[in-house]
């Protein structure tokens, strides 16, 4: 680890960094050249939503790709606005999401597209258990592709899931490896899909764990790791890779606690994060935090897949697992989930990200803050940018709201 | 043409029923002394149970400007702030019966968010009411109907009262006839002027229904008797977007020389499409009903499903024209706009996509609107 890279983030860097990379690589690259082997081996290739039971797919031995995942790779190589700019001279406007912007200006722009784009999909698959844009974004790439989508629709949860709830979800799962059976010509293997489950279950697990070991004083994570480590529970779950991988980021952080190493050396405080990153200036913003000692110990986010997998039989754990995401409750959930998270990570403060580009996720959040807030007597504060197009980012702004808060918290 | 002197006429006949448009919530409570508000937001809330539950069902309708509540970031809709200001405003001068009883219908992700905050801080008896987002997926009409059951409940139980099936299908007796009333009032869009016919639709969701029924059985016959009326020549157009609040979009256009034929909105004629079988059980036919009418961009029956029903629309009421209006950030109506558009382009007809901060077209609209319509005015095929 070179003290370069720690001096331009501000905190430790992960060995496990380097796997990442060959691990997210490798991905991008059979993306890149699937034409080339998808068909030979009969493997088709999906766009899949980050919140699709993808289980299911891979049981038809599908080839998942996740135009939110490829969203975030465009932020962090900064050419996210670009590629915005490029769907909005087709017409969608700026005030879109903009991972979905970025995706689809990059169908368009592939010099400018990191791995070249993704591979042209089969079909397309969609979930509405994270936001309802993602069914006007699939249905615009379905028109584009001329291809299939399959729609997983899981009703907004607004007090606890309930037997109809995963009753329609259920029967969608049904219908869904029945439509899977006749586009891919292969027969549903329930042994399959229960192997792939159990994979996606010691993924989540060890993704668990590791957030818990942040519960250690100092944190042996600083949140930006959990944003960049987060791609293979996304893009590879219910694979042994996926399992592999957290294993060995398990490994480090495990060392990093017995020897009780600091992500942000002399750690003062202990914040949390609430919302997907501001990846065009991961790092930057995160300076911000680091000068001051401050270390983000955990976050909203990343637990989106720290879901616990129900029991019972396959499909129905599936459809109560997939029915009861955070993004699909209510302020009331939200705002206890934060509640236990400070008390379980003992944060100082937190701080939440208004982002633009996710509604479902921003527009409640001064009801949460407030709520928590008066439940814990622990300060938040929101900060206004965008997770992908760096045009909605004031950087005056936003330092100023920065070192407002954290007064405040050296007050406290 | 219809004269002046005979649509003061009209206007004195509807002066009552339309006096439900005033704004002020202050005005529902005086003129409804009788009966329970049941406010509602979204065209897929069932009105049936708010009338079975013996409550008058209003649709919230916001001023259509700006205004920035403190819980809402700046980038959400005038429609949902809106709706909020109203909310907090009336929640401060008369506690939170101010509303009554709230109904949402999960519809778009910040009427979602709205729905939230209005529970915890407006209305804590708001009952949300979770319609399938698919609704050609196996299995939605089931799952329509015990998520009607379990709102049903929930109703009861705030309302102190069992609402039965019997409640319910008398409701549905109700709505049909006020479906039925606005289906007639659509085919004279041609007839008179757009704001006004625009009114009528409009107050149909916020009058106490018997009113509405029988003003409009009074009236509608005389306003069907067209064949007095003369035909403006004026272009016709069909306007698509969420919620109009006011009229001022549709007096705009007949002040620029146009005529709004078709009002493919969330708060026009959409709300009333199809109409609940009334020999069904009532739950299934509630469910049928919504499943059934034209969808809006936040429920999906197929990626070609929105562009052929205007497509058929446009043929239908002859249009030369179409605006797609939307709100600022209004992101389902925005999505369908790019390929609403392109549809309409391919079949050789001009379309507007014009964005407004509200209800009330600027005077950039206002330009916009006037350069699109003298666009129509010279094409070939209308000189």
């Amino acid at each position: 680890m070179s003290k370069n890279k720690q001096a331009a983030k501000g905190y430790l860097p992960l060995d496990t960094t380097k796997k990442l990379k060959s691990t997210m690589g490798k991905h991008y690259l059979l993306a890149r050249y699937h034409k080339y082997w998808g068909r030979p081996l009969n493997k088709k290739v999906a766009w899949v939503t980050s919140g699709f039971p993808v289980e299911i797919l891979r049981a038809f031995n599908v080839f998942p790709v996740y135009p939110e995942n490829y969203g975030a790779v465009c932020g962090t190589a900064r050419v996210s606005t670009e590629l915005c700019k490029e769907a909005e001279s087709a017409g969608y406007l700026q005030d879109l999401c903009s991972y979905a912007r970025s995706n689809i200006g990059s169908i368009t722009r592939k010099d400018l597209a990191p791995a070249g784009g993704l591979p042209k999909p089969d079909f397309i698959a969609i979930c509405n258990n994270i936001c309802g844009t993602v069914l006007k974004w699939y249905e615009s790439l379905a028109r584009i592709y001329n291809v299939p989508m399959f729609i997983i629709d899981t009703p907004f949860i607004v007090d606890r899931v309930e037997e109809h709830h995963v009753q329609y979800v259920l029967d969608q799962f049904k219908n869904l490896i029945s439509e899977l059976e006749q586009f891919t010509g292969r027969q549903f293997d329930l042994a399959k899909l229960e192997r792939i489950i159990s994979y996606s279950d010691e993924s989540i697990k060890l993704w668990q764990e590791i957030r818990s070991l942040c519960k250690t004083k100092p944190s042996p994570l600083n949140i930006p790791d959990m944003f960049l480590h987060l791609a293979p529970i996304v893009s590879l779950r219910g694979t042994a890779e996926a399992v592999n991988y957290y294993k060995t980021f398990r490994g480090e952080v495990l060392t990093r606690v017995k020897n009780g190493v600091a992500a942000v050396p002399g750690e003062k405080y202990r914040l949390l994060w609430d919302n997907i990153a501001i990846w065009y200036k991961l790092f930057a913003f995160f300076k911000m935090f680091t000068e001051r000692k401050a270390s983000f110990v955990v976050d909203t986010y990343s637990g989106g897949w720290a879901m616990d997998l129900y029991l019972g039989n396959p499909l129905e754990s599936l459809a109560e697992t997939y029915t009861a995401i955070f993004l699909n409750r209510s302020v009331e959930f939200r705002a206890q989930q934060i509640v236990e998270l400070i008390g379980e990570y003992q944060v100082d403060g937190f701080v939440m990200h208004s982002n633009r580009s996710c509604k479902p996720y921003s527009l409640v959040q001064e009801e949460v803050r407030r709520i928590v807030t008066k439940q814990t007597g622990i300060p938040g504060v929101l900060i206004e940018a965008d997770m992908a197009d760096s045009r909605a980012y004031s950087e005056e702004q936003v330092r100023t709201r920065v070192q407002a808060f954290m007064e405040t918290l050296e007050i406290i | 043409m219809i004269t002046q002197t005979a649509l003061n006429r009209l206007h004195d006949e509807t002066d009552h029923l339309l006096s439900y448009l005033d704004l002020s919530y202050d005005n529902q409570k005086t003129f409804i002394k009788e009966l329970l508000p049941f406010s509602f937001f979204c065209s897929y809330w069932p009105e049936e149970i708010s009338l079975a539950a013996g409550a008058h069902p209003f649709r919230v309708f916001s001023r259509g400007n700006t205004y920035s509540p403190s819980s809402l970031p700046a980038y959400c809709c005038t429609v949902a702030k809106g709706c909020l200001e109203l909310g907090e405003k009336l929640s401060a001068a008369k506690g939170e019966q101010g509303f009554g009883l709230s109904g949402f219908a999960h519809s778009c992700d910040t009427m979602q968010c709205l729905s939230q905050i209005w529970l915890n801080t407006i209305n804590k008896n708001t009952v949300t009411f979770v319609p399938p987002i698919n609704l050609a997926a196996s299995g939605a009409a089931d799952y329509t109907v015990a998520e009607l059951k379990k709102v049903v409940n929930k109703v009861s139980e705030l309302r102190g009262k069992e609402i039965t099936e019997e409640d319910l299908r008398k409701a549905i007796l109700t709505s049909n006839k006020v479906r039925r009333l606005v289906s007639r009032l659509e085919k004279l869009r041609p007839y008179y002027p757009s704001g006004f016919i625009a009114s009528l639709v409009r107050v149909a969701q916020l009058a106490p229904r018997p009113e509405y029924i029988k003003t409009m059985d009074k009236i509608l016959p005389r306003l069907e008797d067209i064949q007095n009326i003369a035909r403006e020549n004026k272009i016709r157009v069909l306007i698509s977007g969420a919620v109009f609040e006011n009229e001022d979009l549709h007096n705009q256009l007949e002040e620029l020389g146009a005529r709004v034929v078709a009002d493919d909105s969330c708060s026009g004629y959409r709300y009333f499409a199809e109409l609940t079988e009334e020999d069904l059980n009532p739950f299934e036919a509630i469910a049928n009903r919504l499943i059934k009418r034209p969808n809006c961009p936040c429920r999906h029956k197929g990626v070609a499903e929105r562009a052929n029903y205007l497509s058929q629309l446009v043929e239908e009421r002859k249009a030369q024209g179409v605006i797609i209006a939307l709100r600022k950030f209004c992101e389902p109506h925005a999505w369908d706009s790019v390929s609403l558009a392109e549809k309409f382009k391919e079949m050789g007809l001009p379309v507007l996509v014009l964005e407004m901060e509200g209800a009330t077209p600027g005077g950039q609209e206002r330009t916009r609107l006037q350069a699109f319509l003298e666009s129509i005015e010279g094409r070939p095929d209308n000189e």
